[in-house]
């Protein structure tokens, strides 16, 4: 098959190639319009997944119609998504992208990932999460097809946990009394961060468990509460904490946090199920260290999650071959081939949308890191958990950038998190109005 | 272009035959004329799709704007919004602190630059300084380092573990976070006066030199010191570069971006809309909302032609209450 | 530049050590930071963190020169080009245009000739972040946008330099010399180009070495233009690679290293270039 190789060498290549935005524009013309003519349908595709490569590869490979031209993109906030919007503008945005969940209204309502409610079929609908599809779909309408959905698990530090003699908590109240002990026994650690960056996005998982609905569209419009009353409950429970100095306040994304994880002076991290394999890789030295614990709950008779991270594709609307990029799409997320190539590239503890995938992910992850702990039962568990009906708002990046701004605050000893919660209300509507969408502020 | 429209011949004279003198001046005048068009035109090509038709475009913006009705999920249009995204921007809690923030750094950076440049020019203009040249050059250095990477250096002076500023803060005992709440804007003050204060020193002190000698020889003679000449005569014979260099301080300074937007990389208390030049590109580039933008662009701009205007009113106020002294 | 000495009394010696002292601490404080500069770009990356910064034991002036031309693939290398293309390029031919377009402002009159200056200097005025967004969404519109053009267009316009051209013009150009010219029957752009030309040939240098300045130090035009990091000016890059820094320290050595070598060319060109940029700032402020 030189055939076959020759292409694959020449895709390889231009995955090497610098990744530039002029070479995307022509190669996203240049694969759109040759098109169709000699029998096989070429797409462009853009990610910033780790094994794209891998999983376009392996598509190519096992289809002759439709041929993907790959391309590795900065990650969303790292400029993907400002890469997005500008080829979108320009009208030559690729045809599948790479959205994440709190993205995707703003994405669809720029027009830029296309109504695909017509094109997603029966089968991959049912194969689905629904509380994942849920957070893709608007009235009634779908903009993307989720390809993970992250429940927030508790990773902890077994052996940490068992030198000072400490419990794992199944309560916020435990846990809460657990991170008095923890300062006591061990003066330099702490149980827990509050993270002041990531577009307060693990704010929102702790709130969208306890039931708040910091964004509604039921009536009609769009209704922001941000600082509704789970929202303020679960604020003055972080704030006692920072307040009583038992937790760490600071970025997540920095050294510094490295260092908290490295040194052992954070006892717990509360993160997606994907965080499980990126751990992995940035901290080798702390095999057999971590177990995965559930999320603690506020009502164990009700036990309530919510998710941390995850992705979705989408088909913009510059696409020429919806169809196709559809077919690419549903490939991608439902078929074990995809997942296999893309595991491929490396560990992943990613938390399959499609659950009927997660034979092989349990297979392909290597126990080991955890002591053997069966991970994926556990996370088959916590998705099941997922609170369903959360929506996320038209423009998310920046109301969670103000949010994120005023924790940062907070940290240097200027106001309170409900504090910053407010202000991202403030800092929202204005930019929900300018747009002519309809708003309404009922909170409860 | 613009240009050559504006410099029509003027019109001869009703019901006088042109004489053939008048005639050759007049051809000598048109060939002048077209010269001037031919110079001007390239600078004004540019001042038509560089300034006139942005500004124009920004302004058309901030009123037509896409319009998303209900939950804006069905197809936008793009509208008349009247003063819709004015309303916004001048709601928006994040634009005004930004501008407070701006005029809070303008109140900081203004005077101290002003009175730091003039000072050191007077200082050099009294004679007493050795190897002024030197001194000069050396003042003026800082000006040719770019913005960006004077605000690098300076970024990594004030960072903990790499700056020996922080070290020696260190050695006596005192702890001190440049990034912090409250010092953030201070050492973003810094970094403007370090770039700039050579060279608005250099634009006092050539002002000082063009003062003629006999103008504060005659002072002198009248016993003043100094101090007092420096302060009484020559400070306000320099008063029209004054009035410059506040003025250009201060557009420069309603501008700030360069220096927040490299910080931000380090410090979390300067937030993506920390000044109203950030909150414009983030409204632009991070939430795609062009009419925010756009209306947040007319609105720093009327803010600098405003504040310009009062300044140069202002200072011919000034100007007259002297003269009529 | 020769000062002319004031005949003023002679001050007490303590006023003119106070003085004396007062200029050196400035001078410190302006040089200061350069130097830590120079310093530090010889320090490898766990000697930046932590140890003197005066001492030379972990002296690797050499190798963080190789690994900044090698880091990211070369970028760095490309960057610098790009940066001397736009602003050499830029400011060459934007020089060009403003004074001009100043001299012809000087010796030309026609009807609402000082409106028509006043619109520049208004030009002045304007915020570049005021015209940052309508000029994307018109590169935007035009395909131009992440290309070359899309910054170097922009950046050929200078309202100040037109306004440092009149002034040149009136004081280096004489209009007897374009009288006799006109005499002779030289046309009107053949004396510009020939004789005017030369004699403005010192504030042409001082508008080119301010435009120079200006376009080496922009930044926001570039970051809202381009997206392909092919097309950075150093600046650009130089900042990209900082945000990268605060995750991976590597990059410390290499952002201190680049921006030394950036700063290099501008202070060369200030300190060979002083008489030029003395005269055109004194030509700015005496008006």
């Amino acid at each position: 098959m030189p055939g076959r190789r020759s292409r694959r060498s020449v895709l390889a290549a231009m995955a090497a190639l610098p990744l530039t935005g002029a070479l995307s524009a022509c190669s996203g013309q240049g694969a759109t319009t040759a098109g169709s003519t000699s029998g096989t349908t070429r797409i462009t595709f853009w990610s910033a997944l780790r094994g794209s490569q891998q999983v376009v590869d392996a598509f190519n490979r096992t289809h002759d119609r439709v041929q993907v031209d790959f391309q590795q993109i900065p990650s969303g906030t790292q400029g993907g998504y400002a890469k997005l919007s500008n080829a979108a503008r320009a009208g030559n945005a690729p045809d599948v992208a790479t959205i994440e969940y709190p993205q995707i209204p703003g994405f669809a309502i720029d027009g830029v990932a296309r109504d695909i409610s017509g094109m997603i079929s029966d089968t991959l609908k049912a194969k689905l999460l629904p509380q994942a599809l849920g957070l893709t779909t608007f009235q009634g309408r779908t903009f993307s097809v989720p390809l993970d959905v992250e429940p927030m698990v508790m990773h902890y530090r077994a052996d940490l946990f068992e030198q000072y003699g400490l419990h794992v908590p199944r309560t916020w109240d435990e846990f809460a009394e657990l991170a008095h002990t923890v300062r006591r026994k061990a003066p330099k650690r702490r149980l827990a961060l509050f993270p002041t960056d990531s577009l307060a996005t693990p704010f929102a998982a702790y709130c969208w468990q306890a039931g708040a609905q910091w964004f509604d569209t039921s009536h009609g419009a769009w209704n922001v509460s941000l600082a509704d009353a789970p929202t303020r409950r679960v604020a003055s429970y972080w704030q006692k904490l920072m307040d009583e100095d038992v937790v760490f306040v600071n970025a997540m994304d920095s050294r510094q946090y490295d260092a908290q994880v490295a040194d052992g002076l954070v006892l717990t991290r509360l993160t997606g199920a994907w965080d499980a394999g990126a751990q992995m890789k940035a901290q080798p030295g702390l095999k057999g260290k971590w177990r995965i614990a559930p999320l603690p709950q506020w009502d164990e008779s009700r036990p309530a999650v919510g998710t941390h991270g995850g992705s979705t594709f989408a088909v913009t609307k510059d696409s020429r071959h919806p169809e196709a990029a559809m077919e690419f799409i549903e490939w991608q997320v439902s078929h074990p081939d995809a997942l296999r190539a893309r595991l491929s590239s490396g560990a992943s503890s990613q938390y399959p949308a499609v659950p009927g995938l997660v034979p092989v992910d349990r297979k392909a992850f290597d126990r080991s890191y955890y002591g053997g702990q069966d991970i994926y039962t556990l996370f088959d568990q916590e998705a099941r958990k997922i609170r369903d009906g959360w929506v996320w708002g038209p423009r998310m990046t920046a109301t969670g950038k103000v949010m994120q701004d005023g924790f940062a605050r907070v940290s240097g000893g200027q106001g309170s998190l409900i504090d910053a919660v407010r202000a991202a209300q403030d800092g929202t509507m204005p930019d929900l109005k300018a747009l002519g969408l309809s708003t309404t502020q009922h909170s409860t | 272009m613009a240009a050559t429209t504006q410099h029509a011949p003027p019109a001869a004279l009703p019901g006088t035959a042109p004489a053939p003198a008048h005639r050759t001046r007049k051809a000598a005048r048109r060939r002048q004329l077209g010269a001037c068009g031919v110079l001007m035109a390239p600078f004004f090509a540019l001042l038509v799709t560089v300034f006139l038709i942005p500004v124009g475009t920004a302004v058309y913006l901030s009123f037509y704007g896409d319009d998303h009705p209900g939950l804006g999920f069905g197809a936008a249009r793009t509208i008349f919004v009247g003063f819709r995204s004015y309303t916004a921007v001048l709601t928006d809690p994040t634009f005004l602190s930004g501008l407070g923030t701006v005029a809070l750094y303008c109140l900081v950076y203004i005077p101290l630059m002003v009175i730091g440049s003039l000072a050191l020019a007077l200082l050099l203009d009294s004679g007493v300084v050795r190897l002024r040249a030197s001194a000069q050059l050396g003042l003026f250095l800082p000006h040719a380092v770019p913005g960006i990477i004077a605000a690098l250096i300076w970024l990594y002076l004030y960072t903990p573990g790499i700056s020996p500023v922080v070290e020696l803060f260190a050695k006596a005992d005192i702890t001190i976070d440049f990034l912090g709440l409250h010092t953030v804007l201070p050492s973003i003050v810094n970094i403007a006066l370090w770039s700039n204060l050579g060279y608005n020193m250099v634009v006092f002190y050539a002002a000082l030199q063009a003062v003629p000698r006999e103008v504060i020889e005659a002072s002198v003679v009248d016993g003043a010191g100094p101090v007092r000449t420096a302060l009484q005569v020559k400070t306000p014979l320099v008063r029209a570069s004054i009035v410059m260099v506040a003025m250009f301080t201060l557009i420069w300074g309603l501008q700030l971006f360069t220096e927040p937007m490299l910080l931000s990389q380090s410090s979390p208390m300067i937030s993506s809309r920390f000044s109203p030049s950030m909150y414009i590109y983030d409204a632009a580039f991070t939430r795609n909302n062009y009419s925010l933008a756009a209306a947040a662009s007319v609105v720093l701009l009327l803010c600098t032609i405003a504040l310009s205007y009062a300044v140069t009113r202002w200072t011919s106020r000034l100007d007259r209450t002297e003269e009529a002294r | 530049m020769s000062a002319a000495d004031t005949t003023l009394p002679r001050p007490r010696t303590l006023g003119r050590a106070t003085v004396n002292v007062v200029v050196a601490l400035s001078v410190l404080y302006t040089l200061l930071p350069v130097l830590w500069l120079v310093l530090a770009a010889g320090k490898t990356r766990d000697a930046l963190f932590g140890s003197n910064i005066l001492s030379l034991k972990d002296f690797s002036f050499g190798r963080n020169l190789h690994d900044l031309f090698a880091m990211d693939g070369g970028q760095y290398g490309r960057w610098y080009l790009n940066s001397l293309l736009y602003a050499v390029l830029g400011a060459a031919l934007g020089a060009l245009v403003s004074v001009a377009c100043g001299y012809a402002f000087d010796k030309y009159r026609f009807r609402h000739k000082e409106k028509l200056f006043g619109l520049v200097l208004a030009a002045v005025m304007v915020p570049q972040t005021v015209l940052a967004l309508p000029l994307y969404l018109m590169a935007s519109g035009t395909g131009l946008v992440n290309t070359f053009w899309a910054v170097f267009i922009p950046v050929l316009f200078n309202p100040f330099g037109v306004y440092l051209g009149r002034i040149f013009s009136q004081g280096y150009v004489p209009d007897e010399v374009l009288e006799a010219a006109r005499i002779d029957g030289a046309g009107e752009l053949t004396t510009y180009a020939r004789v005017a030309l030369r004699m403005l040939g010192p504030g042409l240098v001082t508008v080119f070495l301010f435009q120079l300045t200006a376009i080496w130090n922009n930044f926001f035009l570039p970051m809202v233009m381009l997206s392909n990091q092919d097309l950075y000016p150093v600046s650009l890059g130089l900042y990209t690679w900082n945000s990268q820094a605060t995750v991976e320290p590597d990059y410390y050595p290499v952002v201190i290293m680049g921006s030394l070598l950036a700063v290099l060319p501008l202070i060369l060109a200030f300190v060979l270039l002083q008489r030029f940029w003395r005269s055109g700032l004194t030509a700015g402020s005496v008006k």
